[in-house]
């Protein structure tokens, strides 16, 4: 689902403009990222024109997209003050009025597409461990089959192997069930490395928006606005600065070190 | 080297016989990747496990219950600032001038002086962090643990609460932090670092040697921060000696 903004106001942003592509990750970038987040996911009254995939957001139909729209908030909230966790699925499951035939099939299978084992199910939520609660998160929110994905810092506290595992199955929901996925997080080495169309927001305004990678290499915003870049970025520029020397857009270090091998030889 | 506590032998959910010693003074900080046992290990350590006499602290340093800190990023119970700071206090029955003056103390170490009227959910994340862990060591304990505190924080607050907890340790105090990432351990200086996997200490030691074997900090699931990375990686190829955290610094011993 492609989602644009046209001149939308509200309570914290002024005349937002940009566009979230079809079939890209998407990542958000600066401060108040998860408020707008809260806008995309039509949780927060706004001013403005925004369509879903070119039908304009109306006060009369906004429930038909809202449904499709699913935000995974940072920290799990307990909703129903339930401790057991197949007593959760269910109480979710009645709370959102999601529509299943086979209850139990669906829940092992959202369990599974996290790579949750389905014997959790008899545990309790107040024992899980922290990334156990994250994955938690997740599966709920696949429960209900969205459309849009809206992920609030979803690597913090992980660890690689899990942060990996949650890249595969996100890139595989943007794949396979052409998912539109929007990222927020404060921590720009995992927007570089995992998303592939970048948002920046300074001071409540969209500031530049673009392919992560150019928007990172090229826009001026973030010497100028002193946002921070990734580490690997800030490094390729400086040799470029201080050096004149100009290596290749790497992702990953190991690449990086071979550039530099063969350039110091 | 005194030892502040020691737990030995331990059984208890991923760890078997596991054998932990916390020297005193000292700063040991605990990582490892998810599930393996850092928070509870922090329990038991904390002594509000039920682990029967596992866990042996120092008579002569923890002296009691008071002697012993334990916090963890959660909600606060009042709604501003200074009740927060106050309540400890109140618990350990002192008189109210004298409670003024340490809460005026403390709020001044941990530069939230001019937070002390305002209410706690206008505050962020680090400010938060910083009066709950005022809240625990406003009644000067001993041994101080804290669980993943830097989970909320940016690089640069990072580098300045690990500041603070140097200033802390200076006093005496003796401090355990558990870790879901390896940004924060390169700020600490003289630290000891623990690297847990599945309830096992993989590696520990000092921190610059913990952080150059790096294929096996990758294989247990954590990243090294990128400019450690980076040395270790040129390290192989003879291009650095030493672990370098200037990036300018790096770039002007490659490019001579």
């Amino acid at each position: 689902m492609e989602i644009k903004f046209s001149h939308v106001n509200s309570k914290r942003f002024t005349d937002l403009s940009f566009i979230i592509p079809k079939g890209e990750v998407v990542g958000i970038y600066g401060d108040n990222g998860e408020k707008l987040l809260k806008l995309i996911s039509l949780d927060e009254d706004s001013r403005g024109i925004i369509y879903f995939n070119k039908i304009r957001k109306l006060r009369r139909n906004y429930y038909l997209f809202k449904k499709d729209i699913v935000l995974i908030e940072r920290d799990f909230v307990n909703l129903f003050n339930i401790d057991n966790i197949y007593e959760y699925f269910i109480c979710y499951i009645r709370y959102k009025k999601i529509e299943l035939n086979d209850v139990d099939d669906k829940i092992k299978g959202a369990l599974k597409i996290v790579g949750l084992k389905s014997d959790i199910l008899e545990r309790r939520i107040s024992t899980l461990t922290f990334s156990e609660v994250k994955l938690l998160q997740l599966a709920l929110a696949f429960l209900s089959n969205p459309k849009v994905i809206l992920l609030d810092e979803p690597f913090r506290g992980f660890d690689l192997n899990n942060r990996k595992k949650i890249v595969r199955i996100i890139n595989r929901l943007k794949d396979k069930f052409l998912k539109t996925i929007v990222i927020y997080s404060s921590n720009p080495n995992y927007l570089y490395q995992y998303t592939n169309y970048l948002i920046v927001l300074y001071e409540n305004k969209v500031v530049v928006e673009g392919k992560t990678s150019d928007v990172f290499f090229d826009s001026d915003v973030f010497s100028l606005y002193k946002i921070r870049r990734p580490d690997i970025v800030d490094f390729i520029l400086l040799v470029k600065d201080k050096k004149s020397i100009k290596l290749p857009r790497r992702i990953d270090v190991k690449d990086l070190i071979k550039d530099i091998y063969w350039n110091v030889k | 080297m005194d030892v502040v506590v020691l737990v030995d032998n331990l059984m208890l959910g991923p760890f078997t016989k596991f054998k932990i010693e916390i020297p005193l003074n000292s700063m040991v900080i605990i990582t490892g990747s998810n599930n393996s046992g850092k928070s509870l290990l922090l329990k038991v350590l904390a002594g509000i496990v039920n682990v029967k006499n596992k866990v042996v602290y120092n008579k002569e340093i923890i002296k009691s219950d008071k002697d012993i800190a334990y916090f963890k990023n959660s909600v606060l119970n009042f709604d501003t600032v200074i009740k927060v700071l106050r309540y400890p206090l109140e618990c350990l029955g002192l008189d109210d001038d004298k409670i003024s003056v340490l809460v005026k103390d403390i709020a001044k170490d941990l530069k939230i002086t001019r937070l002390l009227d305002s209410k706690i959910k206008n505050l962020s994340n680090y400010e938060k962090l910083r009066v709950g862990l005022a809240s625990v060591i406003v009644s000067n304990p001993k041994l101080l643990l804290l669980d993943d505190p830097c989970i909320y924080l940016s690089p640069l607050e990072k580098e300045e609460f690990m500041g603070i907890l140097e200033q802390l340790r200076s006093r005496g105090m003796t401090i355990v932090i558990s870790c879901s990432s390896l940004e924060e351990v390169v700020y600490t200086i003289n630290s000891i670092l623990y690297v847990l996997d599945k309830g096992t200490i993989v590696s520990s030691g000092d921190m610059l040697d913990v952080l150059s074997n790096d294929s096996l900090l990758n294989k247990v699931g954590l990243e090294l921060p990128f400019m450690v990375d980076l040395s270790v990686k040129l390290k192989y190829y003879n291009l650095v000696s030493k672990i370098n955290m200037s990036p300018l610094g790096m770039v002007m011993s490659l490019w001579k």
